[in-house]
């Protein structure tokens, strides 16, 4: 696999890992902002299954 | 970039420790759905109740009064603990068990904290949401069961780690979040057992390695018994059990002067796996989102009253005290835990879709199937 095509594969798990821990993590040592972190931030991944799944598939580039 | 051979192995162990594992995972995505809500169902079903509102009350009850009249409920049995919870300041809860080491409660009383009041009996061992909760925590099979749940969690963080490996190999050829609904029916779900997958990884290794720690609870805190509370303890070695205990109340007191800023989170009967023959052990936690997670031990010596020592925990018991949180999804609200609720549903569709893959193709061999895939995936 080429360094662009690892890129393109792996930005967007990359992108909701890194958004779960944050959300999993701002909840647990702030409050009220930190709460509302991560409804934003763990919505990530279910918004993603969301709106990925039922999707029928984009032509390839 | 991995060889064909690598990538081999790893399906392989993502093959092998998903489905060891899956009936199990499964169980434990099923009936940890109705276990985020516990709180919210206990109050619905009536199983916990709401204190009274008592506009201008301000009285506070004597944890001894309290103590007292549980005991009086239960004349043969003994006070294991006395717990409180930040939602409810205004109640005390007492439980009571046969002999202090008894492994399961015999009754669960919760009282008001400003009249001292009788309130409710929680029905233990009994329900749906018990029964969730039994299956959940070690099958009604005591701690063989709670161990053997922890592996099939590493077998779960195993098959996160072999299915991200080959997750790239899979999708070189197609843009993230490609569902082919117009190939069959085993692609269409190929495609989206990688989105869900990939998607809900990073929530399902913690809920999952947080769970492992969580099923050793028992030996971490045995652990911290034989090693911190034997230290601490050591001259009291020997000495004869205690016939009566010092004022509950009185300790209490003492241990909320030992540590500032803290309150009580519950407090250990002498006798208790929590406590030790001659002491009071009351737990305190902080008053930060952080360390309200957190617990401090005060021991009290049950003869006298007094303070003994008060030690912060090893990181082995921190480490499993804030692996609660992150297991259960109870910290940040009811936003929080819906979704957990809903990061678990695609957890079950990750495993359901895994098993139906594994049984529509499993004499085809991965490198087949790459090299179909590809070819598939390149067609527009």
């Amino acid at each position: 696999m080429s360094a662009k095509r690892q890129i393109r594969v792996w930005t967007a798990p990359i992108i909701l890992g890194v958004l779960t821990s944050v959300g999993l993590i701002s909840a647990l040592v702030s409050d009220d902002a930190g709460d509302v972190l991560a409804w934003l931030t763990l919505a990530a991944p279910v918004a993603v299954c969301c709106w990925y799944a039922p999707r029928r598939q984009r032509s390839e580039s | 970039m991995l060889s064909a051979t690598a990538i081999r192995r790893w399906y392989w162990v993502h093959k092998w420790t998903s489905l060891v594992s899956t009936l199990f995972l499964l169980m434990l995505c099923i009936t940890g759905l109705p276990l985020i809500f516990y709180h919210e169902i206990d109050h619905a079903t009536g199983y916990s109740i709401e204190p009274p509102e008592l506009p201008g009350v301000t009285s506070r009850a004597n944890l001894d009064d309290i103590v007292a009249a549980a005991q009086a409920r239960r004349p043969d049995d003994v006070v294991t603990f006395v717990f409180r919870d930040p939602d409810e300041p205004e109640a005390w809860f007492v439980s009571l068990a046969e002999t202090p080491s008894s492994p399961e409660s015999s009754a669960f009383y919760m009282y008001d904290a400003r009249t001292g009041d009788f309130l409710h009996e929680y029905p233990l061992n009994q329900g749906f949401m018990n029964f969730m909760f039994r299956l959940h925590y070690d099958m009604f099979t005591g701690l063989p069961g709670t161990l053997f749940l922890g592996l099939m969690g590493l077998l779960l963080a195993a098959s996160l780690v072999s299915g991200t490996v080959v997750y790239g190999p899979f999708m070189r050829k197609l843009p993230f979040g490609s569902v082919r609904h117009e190939r069959s029916s085993r692609i269409k779900w190929l495609d989206l057992h990688n989105l869900l997958g990939i998607a809900t990884l990073m929530w399902l290794m913690v809920v999952g390695v947080t769970g492992v720690i969580n099923t050793l609870a028992i030996p971490i805190l045995g652990l911290w018994q034989q090693t911190e509370v034997t230290s601490m303890t050591a001259k009291y070695k020997g000495q004869p059990p205690l016939k009566e205990f010092s004022s509950p109340d009185q300790a209490v007191a003492t241990a909320r002067a030992t540590v500032p800023d803290a309150d009580l989170s519950f407090m250990a009967f002498p006798g208790t796996d929590f406590a030790t023959p001659h002491h009071y052990i009351a737990f305190m936690h902080g008053s930060t989102p952080l360390t309200s997670k957190l617990l401090t031990p005060v021991l009290i010596d049950a003869k006298s009253g007094e303070m003994i020592d008060s030690r912060s925990m090893p990181w082995y018991v921190k480490a499993l005290l804030v692996s609660q949180p992150l297991h259960f999804g109870d910290y940040g609200g009811m936003v929080l835990k819906i979704l957990w609720a809903l990061l678990d549903i695609l957890a079950i569709v990750v495993l359901g879709s895994g098993v139906y893959l594994w049984v529509k193709k499993r004499n085809v061999p991965v490198e087949a199937r790459l090299g179909m895939l590809a070819t598939e995936g390149a067609t527009p």
